[in-house]
Parts: C-alpha cells; sequence; structure tokens
C-alpha cells in the first residue's frame, strides 16, 4: 500500500503545473535519468517534511486518548472504590457500537444482510491484519484506524499546503483533529480509512494523476458509500484542467470509472450473497434511514428538541451535538463559496465535493421514532474536509482560533469519555 | 534609580526582539506602548496598557467561560441513561459547581467561624461572598461571579507582567497555558485560588515597578485570602533590595511597606483569638484536614508507595499519579527557573524565588493517609513562574500543540469529575 502510495505520487510531482497539457516532448534518457534522482529527492523531502508537521497533534492527540482511556472507568465506579482496570483490558474501552459490527463482518461475513449496509474494505482489512495482534480483530480494527489516521493527516496538509498555503494546512489539519467527533478517527470506525483515500483521491485529481486518482476512488467507495461523491470532483477538475474542451478528453477519462467500479464490485457481491444487487442501500432501511428533503433532519430535529421534557434532556442535549455542529458546517461550506474566505473558481472542486456530500448528508435522515434525526452526523462531517479548510481562513483571528481549539478540543474529550463509558454516541 | 533605568533599557531590548517577531506596524505600536509606562511607571496613561492586556486575554477568557459552561450543561449526561426521558432544570446547572470546599466559604459567609476546623479557610474570600450576597441572592453565586472576575484580572495582570518582562506572544502563551491547565477550572469554581493568584500578581506587579506601598497593600489583602499570602513577603525584601543594589543605607523608610504583608495573617490571627480563642487557630485547623508539617519529599515518598500497594488503574493510584506529577512537573520547572536555556537573568530572579518560597511551602504540608498529595494539582496553579516558564517554552510550534492538547484533555477530565460530585479537591 505505502510503496503503490510512493510509485504513484512520485509521477505526480514530474507534472509541476497545475493545468497539464497532454503535449509531452520526449526527453533524453540520461537528462530523465537525473532528473528522476531529483524528484525522488523532492518527493522525499515533500512528504518527510508534511510528516513532520503533523506529527505533534497526532501524537499529542493520542496521548490524550490514551490517558482519557486509562481514566474513564472513574465516571462508572464511586470515589474510594477498590476497582481497577487490568492495563491488557484497557482497548476494550474502545469496542462500541459499530465497531462490533466490522468486527463480525471480518470475523464471520456478511451473515446478515442488514449489514451489508457497512461497506467491505474496513472489515476486510481487520481480517487481513488479525493474524497479526495476536489474533485480537480489535487490535486489527484500531490499528488499521490509527495508520489510516495519520496518512489523512499527511495527505490532508499536502493537499492544502500545496493549494493555499504552509500556515492553513497546519491549521486544517490541527482543526480536524480536535473537532468534537474527531475521537473516530482513531476508534474502529471507517471514517479514517475513508478520509485518507478520499483525501489521497482528490490529492491526485487536483494534480491530474487520473489514474492513481481512480484507484484512490475506487478504495474509497469500496469504503463507504460517499466514496462516490470523488466523481464529481474528479469530473470537474478533469474538465477544467482540458480547459472545458469536450476535444480536449482523452482515454484517461475511464479513470474515473475505476471510481466508481469500487460500488459496483461491492454491489455485485451483494447480488451474489443476498440476491439484491442494491442490498446495502436497502439495509439502510433496517438502520431507519430514508430519503427525506434536505431540511428534514434540521427542521426534525429542532422539533425534537422542542418536543422534548426540557432543554437539560437526553434528547435535547442528544440532538443539539448534532444539530450545531451540522449548521456550523452549512455555514463553513456557504463560506467557501461566498464571503471573505471563498475559493478562486479553479478550487471549486473542493465546494462541489463538500456541497454534494453535505447534502447527501441531510438527505438520508434517521427515522424510526423520529426524535434523534440527525443521529451521527456530528460524526459525517468530518469528511466533509474542505470545510476546515474554510475554517482555517477563519482562524487567522485569534478570536476563532482560540475559542475553536479550547471548546472543540472540550468537547471532543467530553464526547470521548462518553463514548468510553458506553453512552449513546455513534 | 539606576536600577529603573536599566530596567527601561533591558525593556527596549526586550521590545526589539519582538520586532523580529512581529510586523513593522505593530513593532511601532508596541514601541508606543511600552516605553512611556516605563519611564513614568505611575502616571494612569496606562489605561491603554490594560486595554491591550484585556484585548489580548479576553479571546482565552471567553473562550475557556463558554468550554466551561458548555461541560455543565452536557455533563448531564452522564447522570442520564441512554434514551432515558428524565430531565433537569436549566437552572440547576449551575449548582453542579457548588462541590467540596465551595461549601466551607459558603457557611463561613453566612454564619461566620463557628467552628474551629473552618479556621483553615482565610476570611477575605467568604467575606467578599457575603458582602455581595445581597446582589447574588446566595453567597454561592457571588462566589462564582468574584472567582471568575478575579480570573480576568489574574489573567490581565499576569498578561502586564509578562508582557514588561518579555513580548506580547509570550504573554499570550503564559496566560494560555495557565488557563487550560488541568485544574483551571478551580479559578472559576468557588474557591479562593483565582483571588489569591490576583491579588499576588497584582503585589508582584507593584513590586516591579518599585511601588512599595500598593505592593504591600495588595500582599496584605492576599495574605488574608490564602495563609500562603505571608510569603510574599520575602520575594518583596529581596526585591527591595535588589533595587537598591543591596546598599544597606540605601534602604528608605518605605520598606516598611512590606510589613503590611503579615499583616493580614496577624488580623486574621488575632480574630481567631477573640472568636476562637486560639490565636494560632488557622494552623490548628489544618489537624482536623490531616494535615502537618513534614519532610519536603515525605509527600513524593508517601504517593509511590501508595501507588505500588494498589493496582496502577485503580481509583487511589490514578489520584496519587495525578498529583504525583502535578508535584515532579512543577518541580522540573521551578528548577528550570534557576538553571536552563528558560531561567529567569540575575534581575528576575524575585520570580524564581517567589517559586521556590510558595514550592516548598505546598510540599512541606502533606495529608495523612492515601492521598499524601492530595489537591496539590490544584494548588500548584499559585506557582504562576513556573507557567512563565512554560510560556517561555512554547515558542515552539510543537510544544503548544502537545500542552494544549493534552492538559485539555485532563481539564476535561478533571472538570467532568468535579461536575458530578466525584472527588477532585
Amino acid at each position: 500500500m505505502d510503496t503503490l502510495d510512493t510509485k504513484h505520487i512520485s509521477q505526480g510531482t514530474t507534472n509541476p503545473q497545475r493545468d497539464t497539457s497532454l503535449s509531452e516532448t520526449p526527453t533524453p534518457p540520461a537528462i530523465e535519468r537525473e532528473q528522476q534522482t531529483t524528484r525522488l529527492q523532492t518527493f522525499v523531502q515533500k512528504w518527510s517534511r508534511a510528516t513532520l508537521s503533523i506529527l505533534p497533534i497526532y501524537v499529542a492527540l493520542h496521548i490524550g486518548f490514551f490517558l482519557t482511556t486509562c481514566l474513564s472507568f472513574l465516571f462508572t465506579h464511586g470515589d474510594f472504590d477498590g476497582f481497577w482496570v487490568k492495563f491488557h483490558e484497557l482497548a476494550n474501552a474502545w469496542h462500541r457500537w459499530d465497531t462490533g459490527h466490522y468486527m463480525s463482518i471480518a470475523q464471520h461475513g456478511y451473515t446478515d444482510a442488514f449489514r451489508s449496509a457497512f461497506f467491505p474494505l474496513y472489515p476486510l482489512l481487520i481480517r487481513a491484519l488479525t493474524p497479526l495482534t495476536n489474533h485480537n480483530p480489535l487490535y486489527a480494527a484500531l490499528l488499521i484506524s490509527d495508520i489510516a489516521g495519520f496518512f489523512m493527516l499527511v495527505v490532508l496538509y499536502q493537499l492544502v499546503r500545496e493549494d493555499f498555503s504552509e500556515e492553513r494546512a497546519n491549521r486544517t489539519v490541527l482543526y480536524l483533529s480536535l473537532f468534537p467527533t474527531a475521537f473516530f478517527f482513531a476508534a474502529g470506525y471507517t471514517e479514517s480509512l475513508f478520509l485518507c483515500l478520499t483525501l489521497a483521491g482528490f490529492y491526485n485529481i487536483r494534480r491530474g494523476n487520473w489514474w492513481i486518482a481512480g484507484i484512490f476512488g475506487f478504495f474509497a467507495c469500496l469504503t463507504r458509500s460517499a466514496g462516490v461523491f470523488l466523481l464529481l470532483p474528479f469530473a470537474y477538475e478533469y474538465l477544467r484542467q482540458h480547459e472545458w474542451n469536450l476535444g480536449h478528453i482523452r482515454f484517461d477519462v475511464v479513470s474515473g470509472g475505476v471510481i466508481a467500479a469500487g460500488t459496483g464490485i461491492y454491489a455485485l457481491y451483494c447480488y451474489y450473497k443476498f440476491h439484491d444487487v442494491l442490498a446495502f442501500s436497502h439495509a439502510q432501511a433496517y438502520w431507519n434511514h430514508s430519503l427525506q428533503v434536505p431540511w428534514y433532519g434540521v427542521v426534525n430535529s429542532i422539533k425534537a428538541i422542542n418536543t422534548s421534557s426540557g432543554l437539560v434532556s437526553f434528547q435535547s442535549m442528544r440532538n443539539m451535538l448534532d444539530l450545531i455542529p451540522d449548521l456550523i458546517m452549512l455555514i463553513l461550506i456557504v463560506l467557501l463559496f461566498v464571503g471573505p474566505a471563498k475559493f478562486p473558481r479553479s478550487l471549486w472542486s473542493y465546494g462541489i465535493y463538500a456541497a454534494f456530500l453535505y447534502i447527501f448528508l441531510q438527505v438520508f435522515p434517521v427515522g424510526g421514532t423520529g426524535l434523534f434525526p440527525l443521529q451521527s452526523v456530528s460524526r459525517y462531517l468530518l469528511e466533509l474536509f474542505p470545510a476546515f479548510i474554510v475554517l482555517a481562513a477563519f482562524g487567522k483571528y485569534r478570536m476563532v482560533h482560540m475559542n475553536y481549539l479550547v471548546i472543540s478540543g472540550a468537547l471532543l474529550f467530553f464526547l470521548l469519555t462518553q463514548f468510553l463509558t458506553g453512552h449513546w454516541v455513534l | 534609580m539606576q536600577s529603573a533605568k536599566n530596567n527601561v533599557q533591558k525593556n527596549m531590548i526586550a521590545s526589539s526582539s519582538i520586532a523580529n517577531e512581529t510586523s513593522a506596524v505593530e513593532q511601532s505600536h508596541v514601541a508606543q506602548l511600552i516605553v512611556p509606562s516605563l519611564q513614568k511607571p505611575r502616571t494612569v496613561s496606562s489605561w491603554k496598557l490594560w486595554l491591550e492586556a484585556f484585548q489580548a486575554v479576553f479571546p482565552i477568557y471567553l473562550a475557556t467561560r463558554i468550554a466551561f459552561l458548555l461541560l455543565t450543561y452536557l455533563s448531564t449526561l452522564f447522570f442520564f441513561d441512554n434514551f432515558s426521558d428524565h430531565t433537569r432544570k436549566l437552572t440547576d446547572l449551575l449548582k453542579q459547581w457548588s462541590r467540596w470546599d465551595t461549601s466551607q466559604f459558603t457557611s463561613i459567609a453566612q454564619s461566620g467561624y463557628t467552628n474551629p476546623s473552618t479556621a483553615a479557610f482565610f476570611p477575605l474570600y467568604p467575606m467578599l461572598e457575603a458582602l455581595l450576597t445581597p446582589i447574588f441572592h446566595k453567597p454561592f453565586y457571588a462566589g462564582l461571579v468574584i472567582s471568575n472576575l478575579a480570573t480576568l484580572g489574574l489573567f490581565m495582570v499576569l498578561y502586564r507582567i509578562v508582557r514588561i518582562e518579555t513580548n506580547k506572544k509570550q504573554a499570550v502563551r503564559t496566560v494560555l497555558f495557565l488557563a487550560v491547565f488541568p485544574t483551571a477550572f478551580f479559578l472559576a469554581a468557588a474557591y479562593n485560588e483565582s483571588l489569591f493568584l490576583f491579588l499576588a500578581l497584582f503585589c508582584f506587579y507593584h513590586m516591579r515597578r518599585g511601588s512599595w506601598w500598593s505592593a504591600g497593600a495588595f500582599g496584605l489583602l492576599a495574605s488574608l485570602t490564602r495563609s500562603a499570602g505571608v510569603f510574599l513577603l520575602l520575594p518583596f525584601l529581596y526585591e527591595y533590595l535588589r533595587q537598591h543594589e543591596f546598599k544597606l543605607q540605601r534602604i528608605r523608610f518605605n520598606i516598611v511597606a512590606g510589613a503590611l504583608i503579615p499583616i493580614g495573617l496577624v488580623l486574621f490571627a488575632l480574630y481567631c483569638y477573640y472568636k476562637l480563642h486560639d490565636i494560632l487557630a488557622f494552623l490548628h485547623a489544618q489537624v482536623s484536614w490531616h494535615r502537618q508539617l513534614s519532610l519536603p519529599w515525605y509527600g513524593f515518598t508517601s504517593a509511590i508507595t501508595n501507588i505500588q500497594d494498589h493496582a496502577i488503574l485503580s481509583f487511589n493510584s490514578i489520584h496519587n499519579v495525578i498529583d504525583l506529577s502535578a508535584g515532579l512537573v512543577m518541580l522540573a520547572l521551578i528548577t528550570l527557573c534557576f538553571v536552563g536555556p528558560w531561567k529567569f537573568s540575575r534581575d528576575r530572579l524575585v520570580y524564581a524565588l517567589y517559586g521556590l518560597v510558595f514550592y516548598l511551602f505546598l510540599i512541606l504540608f502533606p495529608a495523612m493517609g492515601d492521598s499524601p498529595l492530595q489537591s496539590l494539582s490544584r494548588l500548584v496553579l499559585e506557582l504562576f513562574p513556573a507557567f512563565m516558564i512554560l510560556g517561555a517554552m512554547g515558542r515552539r510550534l510543537a510544544f503548544n500543540i502537545y500542552y494544549l492538547t493534552i492538559s485539555i484533555s485532563l481539564l476535561a477530565f478533571m472538570l467532568l469529575q468535579f461536575l458530578m460530585g466525584l472527588w477532585i479537591v
């Protein structure tokens, strides 16, 4: 995986201009070899600098997560209680909610149709790694998330650094890492793997490395249904880099099809297993997700707060924890197109991805009791990485920066503690 | 006078070193701000400097207040089962802050020192609570208001002090690092930490400018707030002598101002005699809190023994580890006040002296029993020179990220425990 990554991106650096022209002039082999060594050097330099830049926040956050895990049992046991936790059982506190589904798929395959809502790449990787982690699928799940979370930050840093600035890249990484639900990047969830693949795909789309982008997109589609949304920035960038001229389209446009193939392959598997090509989509009914108008979730969440027994109740607080981040993200995505921090038109691929993905998250709210329509949305919002780049622009104001760091950081560790103590955070 | 000149020169140098960090516009602004204040330390054009301090610390103040309020609101989720339809009143939320020592202060505010064991709590804070009770109905609410105003004040004074000694960015960092320290929520709780730190810092601020009478007055108030306040006398004497070049013939009458500092303690002792017929009641009360004078390392060795006797991830060990690490981290920082790349220069040694004296005082009175260092993680908030060292270390971005992230994780943990009524004292 890593070497694949390396090779492709080094090819990426061969095209320093963003708007690549397809005319290639043949170069003599000797010069080419020399160029290749310098390319390799710049490649190593570039990515090692990105790695060093994200290392402090990555390590610091994991120390914070570790400490919170050690301390979390104090919330479920009384003072001066003789209770104690065995050190090697600490990780079990992370075995919560969806993690169990991924582990079950990894161990027993798709035994029930309703689990087909969980896409296959992450459980496949868990299965592949389990023999290496003392045959404990939980360790494998956490390990994959942590590794993917690392590369996710590296790619995000490099993407923002090349398209915007170094300062902005630092802040984007910091803000994404401290988002209140960011601990899911370290949990046994698909969040970090998905965002890692999506960002790698997006980076290569921006660089015009269509085939590599296609491969990353393919794997992203195998990780979550939302992966297909990479097709939008792909199409936009492809046309933009070919000067909006249909005559310039070449065979490599087929790489877009590779992205969609990820979902296609999974659909075929679902047909083979459950005789239902759209099993993963129909499984959403089991989870009470259904297609609604985009404002359904927000409106019903406000209603649920209004009809709850009071502002200080489970129903109100859980709704607010999804509603408020959801609305803040909406504002950030709007600010991507208008206002002082709006992106230039050449960077609209970010906006298109974020806007459509945001709408996608809104149109599949949770029905059922109807009391928690935006359930899990605050976690899904992590996928909207362009919104964090917008936020990073406003981070130059100390008022925004300080408030975001302290408030979001406090909420992050609050939610993590809730998650670790088995409260309903999913 | 000579030393005052030296100070001016040094600060000119300090402000020129900022030039490397700040833009040219800001630089001229800085030069304008810093120089007049030092040439005429006692003129009142300083309101601009205080405004600057307010603007610099307000984002930090606001952010921590919002975070505390949000956690207060959300912490009730720990009391509810998933999907339960229980509800609490919005007005009851603040009551979660009424924990542990809070009730000691409010009971003194309401009915005075009725019990000898309460004499361990010094009178200024409960007096202010009683004074403001007519406005805020309950001494507890008055206490919260006092603490939070004192916090804003102490952030501003701390900013001013570090700003004068070093530069803007370091001053902001120092305040930030104090504001997100794992036990920093005690500055917002109805405890006397923030009031004490506010008064002690003001005492320092005036000491450094040679306003001895003001320094003495604030020292008096500080020693009426906490017993530790009386130790402000040592930095006072040192700084007085240093500014007079350690020459006895240069000592003037205004050294008497230093005598104001212990007067706070004396007043309280006399009151104890009058009320409880025991002039050292405040000292003897420590017995009922199981604290007694011990060798400096007793608390540490005792804590380590306690940790060894219990499983590492048990209530007992975790609490000992928390206080032990607070003690050791502070020990390292106080050592760094004297040696190493961030140490205080010779003319600023008064900060290091304060740090050392207060640190020794904190560890000389450990509690007997299973948690010998109990409350140490809270009490170290008073060691503001340690935070100045942290502020200097924070010049590296990576250090900032490590400190902020880890400290906020522990702050959230400790505040949530406190709000749930668990044992965080």
